[in-house]
């Protein structure tokens, strides 16, 4: 717990405190809940007091200003900002702890008597930053006793440079060329459709590896993480697609949202309203802003659809097209997702189009387009499960080429190590005396 | 087996993590880089305060980076790894094309151009009245290396059409036409003075001088030039060769620079190198092993520098305005002129020049180059 605490502190010293008094606020509201198990009306009380203190620190650090701008905008009023910076990991810390007490209420795991293994589960540093959500249950049994085996620590390593190459070689690169389209004064659909993939792979390759890196070190000191992403772009269709995508959000939602609000058990319309709110928030959960909650909204059109009618006509149809059908509907969700404001979404979404007389290509996009080919050949291939079936059914399988692994560890060590130490090449352009 | 690469896997993940963390600690730091001409960053102040509030773990990682075991080594093998597994045409908008390493000079910037040549325009204007003026731009190496090997440049055309709008009625200079590629160095931004003979002649030719002929130069050569696109790109290019030319003019030249003595300004004939006093001169090789190797012409950065020729057989004087590559150009008008005044207007307020320089008849030249004049903000 120290050492995660610590962790925490080296990159966000005040709110240190933060993810302490969310610690000790469910650690206490679940004792007492498993206290006062014989009494339903104030467990439920206390279970609400506990959530809603999770929610309020949320509301407070992720949305005041949000919430600010919006009624400013509504209203006429003049409200100034508060400026308020989010604290790093809050929407993962905050999302476990409400699980948490809310599993205790629901009487599926009993209460921690100990508060620093209880802390230990909120601030676990190797998914304290950036997920996976982790479930109580999923880290009891291991937060008490747990074992460090040769095998684990081999295999939380590699998943752990697994990650750490995927974020830092493939992610970062991406998301450099997502900076060079925005830098530039380049507008041509090519550029918007070459921006649209970069930032798809960039989100993919970027929040999938901080799940591995966060998984293979879990591994590492003993502990067995959920998995949170399942190659969701081989998807053929959105409904497919969520269920590879942020696994432990989604899963969260509708254990803890979805289902609380009857689920599909309801009538058709309620039923469309339960799928808008739970989407409605998951958009909300990933950013404070109006484009994320259509983003959401987005989705939840395309679940509703293919739960009533879409998912079956792609049944029948080409293979490919489906893969086209749902990658095109993602990677246009993610403009949407990633634009500067609603405004800013639809200029995206528009360029993507040529609306505005925009021309088909120039000479930058055209440019990158070769630059960076390449990186998004092997960036399709490393979002498909096809080196992870050659790792494992190829390499491990032959008795002299599974001496490669340590080799392949140590190279994307290396390879690592290289982009990160030059990213911090700064030259003083003396040139330009 | 399974369990013996299992425990392979994990030594060589702790040999090399903790074996760079080892390395760390134990080397010691380095005070200055000259691949980034800047100082590295120092250790972070270690305090109660420091910590509480952040600031020691912010100074922390950049002092981490910089400091990093075999710092060059690992970029290196970033940059081989961009270009030939990645096949990134370029890294940072560095490249290597044709054996030169290049930074890609792009979009054209024509609101900085236009300010820029209203900027000399207008200091002509005001200060040059009834004076022979000349501009000449100097062609970044892209110009000759961009557009053959597709990497991204200039509208040049466009660009020399803002520069000529508003440099009006002066004479120009077209360098453009007379240049090639091996006028520069592989490695840097610069031209080759040993190249410079015929351009120096062609803008004296222009302004009506006549300059020493090309074999009374003698050549001088300063070994391993790694100019400054060779510690930005990071790839392993030979280094260049630095030669410089001298002859009777330059060797007898006087030199003075202006410095800030006591909160007033005075003409020095010597600078400061690593705490130690040198005595100007055309060259100064002592400066070669400085952060930049091309300011051993004329030492570099300077504000206002008046290069006299006691020897010369004339009286003509010349003013360049400029920017670096007029340091190397310079010394090759000595004889044609027997006094050459450089001003650079990035370190001088244009202001305050008649303070320091008496215009009356001398020669008046613009010499810039092209990413100079694409960039905003730089003239005072």
């Amino acid at each position: 717990m120290l050492f995660s605490l610590g962790f925490y502190f080296f990159g966000e010293q005040l709110y240190t405190v933060l993810l302490l008094i969310s610690s000790i606020s469910d650690f206490i509201f679940s004792l007492l809940i498993e206290k006062n198990r014989d009494k339903p009306r104030r467990t439920k009380g206390l279970m609400i007091a506990a959530v809603a203190v999770s929610l309020a620190m949320l509301g407070f650090f992720k949305y005041i200003d949000f919430f600010i701008v919006t009624a400013n905008s509504i209203f006429g009023s003049d409200i100034p900002l508060t400026g308020v910076p989010l604290p790093i990991g809050i929407s993962f810390f905050t999302f476990q702890t409400m699980s948490y007490t809310i599993d205790v209420y629901r009487g599926n795991v009993r209460a921690q008597a100990n508060f620093t293994t209880f802390a230990t589960f909120v601030c676990l540093f190797p998914q304290l930053v950036a997920g996976p959500i982790v479930r109580y249950s999923e880290i009891e049994v291991e937060l008490e006793s747990r074992k460090e085996r040769v095998g684990d620590i081999a295999a939380g390593i590699r998943r752990f440079c697994v990650g750490l190459a995927k974020k830092v070689l493939i992610a970062d690169s991406l998301g450099y060329l997502v900076e060079i389209f925005r830098d530039s004064q380049e507008q041509s659909v090519l550029f918007y459709w070459l921006y649209a993939f970069a930032f798809a792979g960039q989100l993919y390759f970027d929040f999938s590896g901080y799940s591995d890196m966060a998984i293979g070190l879990g591994r590492m000191f003993g502990f067995k993480f959920p998995e949170n992403f399942n190659y969701p772009y081989v998807s053929r269709s959105i409904t497919e697609f969520w269920r590879r995508w942020h696994i432990t959000l989604g899963r969260w939602f509708r254990d803890y949202v979805y289902i609380p609000m009857g689920g599909n058990r309801v009538k058709a319309g309620r039923w469309v309203v339960n799928i808008a709110v739970v989407w409605a928030l998951t958009g909300l959960w990933h950013g404070a802003d109006w484009n994320f909650i259509l983003w959401g909204l987005m989705m939840a059109v395309f679940l509703l659809m293919e739960r009533l009618f879409l998912s079956k006509l792609l049944e029948r149809t080409w293979r490919p097209l489906a893969h086209i059908y749902t990658m095109f509907f993602i990677i246009i969700s993610f403009v949407l997702f990633n634009g500067e404001g609603i405004s800013g979404a639809m200029s995206d979404l528009a360029g993507l189009f040529g609306i505005g007389g925009i021309p088909v290509a120039g000479a930058e996009s055209i440019y990158y387009l070769r630059s960076y080919g390449w990186l998004f050949v092997l960036a399709i291939i490393g979002a498909t499960p096809l080196l992870k079936y050659i790792a494992q059914d190829k390499l491990r399988q032959d008795s002299k080429l599974r001496w490669l692994e340590p080799v392949l560890v140590a190279a994307a060590l290396i390879l690592v190590t290289a982009n990160l130490v030059d990213g911090s090449f700064n030259p003083f352009i003396y040139f330009r005396f | 087996m399974k369990k013996r690469r299992d425990i392979l896997t994990i030594a060589i993940f702790l040999l090399i993590i903790f074996g760079l963390g080892i390395a760390f600690f134990v080397m010691p730091d380095i005070a200055n880089s000259r691949t980034e001409r800047r100082l590295m960053a120092r250790p972070p102040v270690v305090s109660a305060g420091g910590i509480l509030s952040g600031q020691t773990m912010t100074d922390l990682e950049p002092y981490m980076q910089d400091q990093f075991p075999a710092r060059e080594l690992f970029r290196t093998i970033n940059a081989m790894t961009r270009r030939y597994a990645l096949g990134q045409r370029d890294h940072n908008g560095y490249f290597l094309a044709g054996g030169h390493l290049s930074q890609m000079e792009h979009p054209l910037n024509d609101a900085a151009a236009i300010e820029n040549a209203r900027w000399l325009a207008g200091m002509s204007h005001n200060l040059f009245q009834g004076m022979n003026v000349f501009y000449a731009i100097i062609p970044d190496k892209n110009y000759f290396l961009a557009p053959s090997h597709g990497f991204l440049h200039l509208d040049y055309y466009e660009f020399m059409e803002i520069i000529h709008r508003y440099m009006g009625s002066h004479n120009y200079i077209d360098l453009f036409e007379i240049m090639s590629l091996d006028d520069f160095y592989r490695t840097d931004i610069h031209w080759r003075q040993e190249a410079l003979h015929p351009i120096a002649e062609h803008i004296a030719n222009a302004m009506g001088a006549t300059l020493p002929p090309a074999d009374s130069f003698t050549s001088h050569t300063l070994p391993n030039f790694r100019g400054n696109f060779h510690g930005a790109a990071a790839l392993p290019v030979r280094a260049d060769e630095l030669v410089f030319l001298t002859n009777q003019y330059t060797e007898n030249a006087i030199v003075h620079t202006l410095m800030e003595q006591n909160r007033e300004f005075v003409f020095s004939r010597y600078v400061t190198f690593q705490g130690e006093e040198l005595r100007l001169g055309v060259y100064n090789p002592r400066l070669f092993e400085g952060l930049d190797g091309y300011d051993m012409f004329l030492a570099g950065a300077q504000a206002i520098i008046t290069v006299y020729a006691p020897n010369a057989a004339t009286d003509r004087e010349l003013i360049i305005f400029r920017d670096s590559f007029g340091s190397s150009i310079a010394p090759l008008f000595l004889g044609g002129y027997s006094k050459i005044t450089l001003v650079d207007i990035r370190y001088i307020s244009s202001h305050l020049l008649s303070n320091f320089i008496d215009f009356n008849d001398q020669d008046i030249l613009f010499l810039y180059s092209v990413p100079i004049l694409n960039r905003g903000g730089l003239f005072r």
